[in-house]
């Protein structure tokens, strides 16, 4: 074969199926088990309730593994470290210190939730509160990846995402997106245009709210019933379905068509599946602890010298007057530029009603994205893109929190 | 000395990958998992070479901004490993082709020997080695079998054997 000239496309495929015819035989066989599962995923009529069934059965399993983790095994290693925190406060006497490593004891007692210290909140957070949810998250995840069935998940939404300028592939980013927002980010280099890249950087900033924010979300929101959260949820996806419908109308370009493959289903191999997994948690483990501890500490700082008090005064008529939130939410917005867990903890102590941790977290989630998140997207837009995408993050959480405190 | 992973999407690049280096990085059963170049670093008898895990692309004409990466690693590689998917061979050689007639020297990976056999597809290597002209080894990357082979048969590597 000569290998030195350019040869052209109907050449090369000529070529091809002279190899093929050659060297490839293919016996007969019947369709198998997985290979008739993969046919009744894509058509809508038997897709669409197995694609139900699916995602109501991730969000079960997930809530089981979270809350099991959190109840068998994080609280109970807590309860063993209350008493090493409750000595080291007693030995550190009140004052500057003891607030940044231990944080307000409340009724005399470590709140975790609540304390604001390094050594309380700045590691039960992490620990207790998140890192069960982002395990089940990511094990559920893997699954869903390694068998195959995101693919056909993308096929059946196709025609759904074509309304928001997309097209099926890109819920895998946004899936992606809501365990972890950097590198669902990332996966959107996927997209062929700028412009597709731009819509769902971002509508997954913010309309997908990470992991982290979704358990905190469901502790502030959840105590007040389920019917809080569906409110949360619902918001945030109807946000996600206009502001996609108006960016396809409002920017310029096409959003062409692609080609996907999909790829057959395969039993997941365990060992791959946990490797994953691993790798999964020790990102966010090393992405979450240190800005986790720095928010925390930046609280203090900012307490004891006032600015939080000061910049409160001056953002209050939008905090209080727009939202109708109190004046102390004003803390939570400025830490959430770095971690948005740690924000929505910081609503705890406020007493909120249901309407008001309602319009917080959606607030919250949309406003602006994580540090970390906000990063990789000025990478991947570039700093113009990003200022616009900004400016829409800004204008439309303002917008729905306000609409939001009226009909509430 | 520079290795590249090239072939179509999801033929299972980043799990050979994993195998060859040790390092760690996301595999999954969909196209487009890998969207930024993955480098690590492997003994090749007593020298260590680069491996660079690169994008899926179908053709050497990138569509997105994933695949004119892999484009533009090419011209920086000394071997490329073409992974190919043995269940879908047809479609993974167009790529094969536009490779081999680049002058960096190719060996052929087929990746995925087990599922082909489970399929009932049976590929005669011997014939499609002399066919394109370049080494092509079978392998199962998430299993580890054939990657030795593979190795061994990297072109312009010489394994020094102890003798």
């Amino acid at each position: 074969m000569s290998v030195d000239d350019e040869r052209s496309d109907e050449q090369r495929w000529a070529e091809v199926g002279r190899i093929v015819s050659q060297v490839q035989t293919v016996t007969h066989r019947h369709h198998t088990l997985l290979e008739r599962i993969g046919d009744a995923s894509i058509k809508p009529l038997t897709g669409i309730p197995i694609a139900i069934v699916v995602l109501l059965l991730t969000f079960q399993v997930i809530r089981f593994i979270g809350e099991g983790l959190i109840s068998y095994v994080f609280e109970p290693i807590f309860d063993i470290y209350t008493p090493l925190v409750m000595k080291l406060s007693e030995l550190l006497g009140p004052g500057f210190v003891h607030d940044v490593l231990i944080g307000t004891l409340i009724e005399g007692k470590v709140d975790y939730v609540q304390s604001m210290g390094l050594l309380t909140t700045g590691l039960y957070v992490p620990f207790a509160m998140v890192l069960p949810y982002v395990f089940a998250f990511y094990l559920v995840l893997g699954f869903l990846e390694d068998s195959g069935y995101l693919p056909r998940l993308a096929v059946l939404v196709d025609s759904l995402m074509h309304r928001i300028g997309l097209h099926g592939f890109a819920i895998i980013s946004f899936l992606l997106g809501l365990g972890c927002n950097v590198p669902g980010a990332l996966s959107t280099r996927i997209l062929e245009t700028k412009r597709q890249v731009f819509i769902a950087a971002t509508l997954m900033a913010i309309a997908v709210p990470c992991m982290a924010q979704l358990a905190m979300i469901a502790g502030i929101v959840g105590k007040h019933g389920a019917k809080g959260l569906g409110i949360v949820f619902f918001t945030l996806f109807m946000v996600w379905m206009v502001l996609g419908y108006l960016l396809n109308k409002i920017l310029k370009g096409k959003s062409p068509e692609i080609f996907m493959e999909v790829p057959p289903y395969r039993i997941p191999y365990w060992g791959a599946l946990l490797k994953k997994l691993w790798m999964r948690i020790r990102f966010f483990l090393g992405e979450a602890i240190p800005y986790v501890l720095l928010g925390v500490f930046i609280v203090n700082v900012l307490y004891v010298l006032g600015i939080i008090e000061f910049i409160g005064k001056i953002a209050a008529p939008i905090v209080v007057g727009l939202l109708g939130l109190p004046e102390g939410a004003v803390a939570a917005l400025i830490v959430g530029f770095l971690r948005k867990d740690v924000a929505i903890g910081m609503l705890l102590p406020l007493g909120l009603t249901m309407s008001q941790a309602i319009v917080a977290s959606v607030v919250l989630a949309m406003y602006f994205p994580c540090v970390a998140t906000f990063a990789v997207l000025t990478k991947e837009l570039g700093i113009v893109d990003m200022a616009k995408s900004a400016a829409i993050m800004i204008a439309s959480a303002l917008m729905v929190g306000g609409l939001l405190n009226l009909i509430l | 000395m520079k290795l590249l992973l090239m072939g179509n999407p999801n033929v299972g690049k980043s799990a050979i990958f994993s195998r060859l280096t040790g390092v760690n990085v996301i595999v999954s059963n969909y196209p487009g998992t890998t969207v930024e170049l993955k480098k690590g670093a492997m003994k090749l008898g007593d020298q260590w070479a680069e491996v660079i895990d690169v994008p899926g692309t179908y053709t050497l004409e990138p569509i997105s901004r994933a695949e004119e990466v892999a484009v533009e690693m090419l011209k920086k590689g000394d071997v490329v490993i073409n992974v190919v998917d043995a269940t879908n061979l047809e479609r993974s050689l167009y790529l094969t082709l536009q490779l081999l007639e680049r002058k960096t020297p190719v060996i052929v990976a087929l990746n995925m020997w087990d599922e082909a056999k489970h399929k009932g597809i049976v590929i005669d290597v011997e014939k499609l080695e002399k066919l394109l002209g370049v080494p092509v080894a079978p392998t199962v990357a998430i299993t580890g079998e054939g990657i030795k082979e593979l190795v061994s048969r990297l072109p312009g590597v010489v394994l020094r054997t102890v003798t």
